[in-house]
């Protein structure tokens, strides 16, 4: 009976622009992308090269030289390169992975949905930057140990997230009949719960990046996660913070800079999108 | 006198896309003290809107354009916010389609009927919980003491409508709206709700306006009908005139729609004969529930919701399961489907036993069992295109690929009366109907031998309903496929069942030929069903509850009877106490009528009044 006036209702909203606060978040992150992308291109010099004295100010490079005579603006960029391209793997893996088990549980319930609950209980006790110390002072820090570790805590969150949202996607009719039909466990997911899931998921995925991107970027300020002469930004912070000490700010402080600009920025886009939704998926899809 | 309620030339627009859409044109209304006004209609023909703008409501994403609306006098579009609020619930209450959804879960109800009688200080504490305990009373709840402390969700759905409507009378409104009361009831409980608003209506000297879709409903009830479509007044007229004699052709097309219950095979049903020797599809012993099984431990049998079912049928034959919710016919089709595993017994397609899950099942098996459900808004999912969907079955099964597929579902599509460029379209561009359409194509698609229908029709209004079913029919004589039909809906079973199972409490308590489950003997139960459906014409009612011998009390406290014996015995009339304890042997009245029952046939065969 209430069907007519209140669908007309929500076929009002027609696509909209982002707004101002989420065009400035895809800016910044569309900017570290691009530097990201195009770094070997648009370094001035080799990051790795020494070009002068410690320190040197602004002038002969852009942004000065870092605690070796390097130059900041190259380093900052392949810094960017280092930090997106880690942050950008580990959390697809851990999505990927926490994804495909939380649908399971949802779709399988049972033991396993049991087995999955408790499991990622005990997980999420533990804090995730004391699990990651543990696992890399363990094993090494090198590139695949710190992108399976900290895809390995992502994961369980995931899990979390994706188990409530397809579980009420499970009990639709629509998912009874594929079931009916004989339609195995990888179909359903693929065909009726992850279509249906992407919005919650997505927002949940750019979460997720920001937390990678803040957790590299720990781990490596505190030494423990990309080794030199590699830096990423958090990497960056750490060789110069001798700078702050002879009043050398710049080289320390612009990846600090850069860490919370981005995590910012992806924070904007996260929000508008858990804000957009609410229209028709037949106007959304076309 | 003049009219309680003056509703004249009232518009209403809704927004759509950056305008608006006018979704109610000019209508006009006079309400009198103490009348009770049916608005009656298909979804979306304005019969809420309409209704709603006595209380001054509009709802969000609708405005009033035009009209006016005059309660006892006053200009309601006129007043503000604060005057608006006074009005609600104090001189025009509401009673919402959905009681589960619209009582608080967390508040006792004796507190939510003496709430709003606190909100508009017309009565102290005390006062209040009298009132709500008499209210209680009146409309015919048992032990309206006990029931003012207990939670909503401890009563049963007939309780629950009939808790709104106290609540909605709490004030001693003048008007009450009652938006599609009895809707979602089976119909032993509507007929009681029914009966309990009717007189409590009378016994406050309140006016209502009864919203429904149901004409056989309406005429129990209401003393005028006005007959809405597409947000236009199309008749009015006292009751028994618009039943008699409809002056439009679109109240005509409603009247047809009424299901009337010996309209046996109006459809081409009751062609078959007794029980199948050669059936397609057998349930043999089946027993099925929801508890897990400790380890190496067999479940025990009260915890099982379908118990000792065995069926059989014949290719393309049409069975139907009907009864009241929780009678176990859902889960008897998801044993077949093989959505739920059964505890005991076996279902058995063309003699070779079926496995319990649908993972132990070949393809082929379950190619030829498909399974729709009730709920047009879960029966596609919203992200594929009605093409993708029909195309998924066809590449499952037959392994059709993509470009033969095209051609394939355009004449699936074409089978179920839709265009081929539906194809195209996605689930939220579809009306209720059209999507249940789809869901019967998308089963078609495997070329199966039986179609399970849970309540497959229930959320379609009659109309929309009326003419499914006739595709259905349809189909079934043009590709050869049989229906299991579940319904709590005797009368929309009638039209189209070769043969019908009635269940209670998990069990089947009588089976046979449709024509013959329609005659005496029956099963006190099924004579309850039958004699439930409210039939068309405005004495009904009172003729029906008077001599009503099989009383509903406290339905979920009697409900379940677990462990042997007849499960129907808490609410028989006929019950005899010490016999009905024991399992009651099978009568066999020949042609497959098989009814389960202590008493004689003699005395099922009398009237049973």
């Amino acid at each position: 009976m209430t069907a007519g006036p209140i669908s007309l209702q929500v076929k009002s909203a027609s696509l909209r622009f982002p707004p101002v606060l989420a065009s400035i978040g895809i800016g910044l992150v569309g900017l570290v992308v691009l530097l990201a992308v195009f770094g070997p291109w648009l370094e001035p010099q080799s990051p790795s090269k020494l070009i002068g004295g410690a320190f040197d100010p602004p002038g002969a490079t852009l942004l000065g030289t870092d605690v070796l005579g390097r130059d900041v603006f190259s380093r900052l960029i392949a810094g960017a390169r280092l930090t997106l391209f880690v942050t950008a793997i580990a959390t697809t893996l851990g999505f990927a992975v926490g994804a495909i088990w939380g649908f399971a549980a949802a779709e399988l319930r049972g033991w396993f949905d049991d087995i999955t609950e408790s499991l990622v209980n005990i997980l999420l006790c533990f804090p995730p930057l004391m699990m990651g110390l543990l696992v890399v002072s363990a094993l090494s820090s090198s590139l695949p140990v710190l992108i399976g570790a900290i895809a390995f805590i992502q994961m369980p969150r995931v899990v979390r997230v994706a188990r409530s949202v397809a579980i009420n996607i499970t009990t639709m009719q629509y998912v009874e009949v594929a079931r009916a039909r004989g339609e195995g466990l990888f179909s359903i997911m693929i065909h009726e719960i992850l279509p249906n899931s992407l919005r919650p998921l997505g927002v949940e995925y750019g979460l997720r990046l920001t937390y990678s991107t803040l957790f590299i970027s720990g781990l490596s300020f505190l030494g423990l996660g990309i080794q030199p002469p590699d830096a990423d930004w958090g990497g960056l912070v750490r060789e110069n913070l001798p700078g702050v000490q002879l009043g050398v700010y710049l080289p320390a402080l612009l990846p600090g800079l850069a860490i919370g600009l981005f995590a910012v920025g992806l924070n904007l886009i996260v929000d508008w999108l858990g804000k957009e939704g609410a229209r028709p998926i037949s106007e959304e899809l076309r | 006198m003049g009219a309680l309620l003056e509703i004249s030339g009232l518009s209403v627009e809704a927004r759509q896309g950056g305008g608006w859409v006018e979704i109610v044109h000019g209508a006009s209304v006079a309400i009198h003290p103490g009348e009770v006004v049916a608005f009656i209609g298909e979804s979306g023909a304005g019969k809420t809107t309409l209704a709603l703008s006595a209380l001054g409501f509009n709802r969000s994403g609708t405005r009033f354009s035009g009209g006016s609306v005059h309660f006892d006098g006053i200009d309601v579009l006129a007043l503000d916010r604060k005057a608006r609020r006074d009005l609600r619930g104090r001189s025009v209450a509401y009673v919402a389609q959905s009681a589960a959804a619209a009582l608080n879960p967390s508040i006792t109800i004796g507190d939510q009927i003496s709430e709003s009688l606190r909100i508009h200080r017309i009565a102290t504490a005390q006062g209040a919980r009298e009132r709500a305990r008499a209210l209680l009373a009146l409309l015919d709840l048992p032990d309206p003491d006990r029931l003012a402390g207990r939670y909503p969700q401890q009563t049963s759905g007939g309780q629950q409508q009939r808790i709104m409507t106290a609540i909605a009378m709490s004030c001693g409104p003048k008007l009450l709206v009652l938006d599609e009361p009895t809707t979602a009831l089976d119909v032993t409980t509507q007929i009681e709700v029914l009966k309990a608003i009717k007189d409590a209506i009378a016994d406050q000297k309140a006016a209502a306006i009864y919203i429904s879709h149901d004409l056989a409903v309406v005429a129990q009830i209401a003393s005028r009908i006005i007959v809405l479509r597409r947000g236009s007044l199309v008749e009015q007229g006292p009751a028994d005139e618009i039943i008699r004699a409809p002056r439009h052709e679109y109240t005509r097309a409603l009247l047809s729609a009424v299901k009337v219950i010996p309209e046996i095979g109006r459809i081409g049903a009751g062609r078959g004969g007794a029980e199948p020797k050669r059936p397609v599809l057998s349930v043999q012993n089946v027993a099925a529930g929801y508890l897990k099984p400790a380890l190496g431990r067999p479940l025990p049998r009260q915890s099982m919701v379908v118990q000792d079912i065995s069926l059989h049928m014949a290719p393309g034959e049409t069975l139907a399961l009907v009864g009241e919710s929780g009678s176990g016919k859902s889960t008897l089709a998801r044993v077949i489907a093989g959505l739920l595993p059964a505890a005991e017994g076996d279902v058995v397609l063309d003699g070779k036993v079926l496995g319990r899950r649908v993972g132990d099942r070949t393809k082929e098996q379950l190619r030829r069992v498909q399974i729709v459900f009730q709920s047009p808004e879960q029966a596609l999912n919203p992200r594929q295109r009605i093409g993708t969907a029909i195309g998924r079955a066809l590449h499952f099964y037959f392994g059709t690929r993509a470009a033969e597929r095209a051609g394939r579902i355009a004449e699936l599509l074409n089978l179920v009366g839709l265009p081929a460029a539906f194809a195209e379209k996605f689930p939220d561009e579809l009306s209720g109907g059209e999507r249940q359409r789809v869901a019967i194509a998308r089963a078609l698609a495997a070329k199966p031998d039986i179609i399970l229908c849970d309540e497959f029709l229930s959320a379609l209004d009659t109309v929309v309903a009326a003419k499914v079913l006739q595709l259905m029919a349809d189909l079934r004589d043009s590709q050869g496929v049989g229906y299991v039909f579940i319904s709590h809906d005797l009368a929309t079973v009638a039209t189209i069942a070769d043969r019908v199972a009635v269940m209670y409490a998990g069990r089947i308590v009588e089976i046979g030929r449709t024509a013959d489950i329609f005659r005496a003997p029956n099963h006190p139960y099924t004579s309850l069903l039958i004699r439930s459906v409210p039939e068309l014409r405005t004495d009904w009612l009172e003729e029906t509850i008077g001599d009503r011998p099989v009383k509903a009390p406290d339905a979920r406290a009697a409900k379940i009877a677990p462990g042997p014996g007849c499960p129907f015995r808490g609410r028989c009339a006929l019950a005899l106490p010490g016999v009905c304890e024991q399992t009651p042997p099978a009568i066999d009245l020949g042609d497959g009528h098989r009814l389960y029952c202590h008493r004689s046939v003699e005395t099922l065969s009398a009237p049973q009044d």
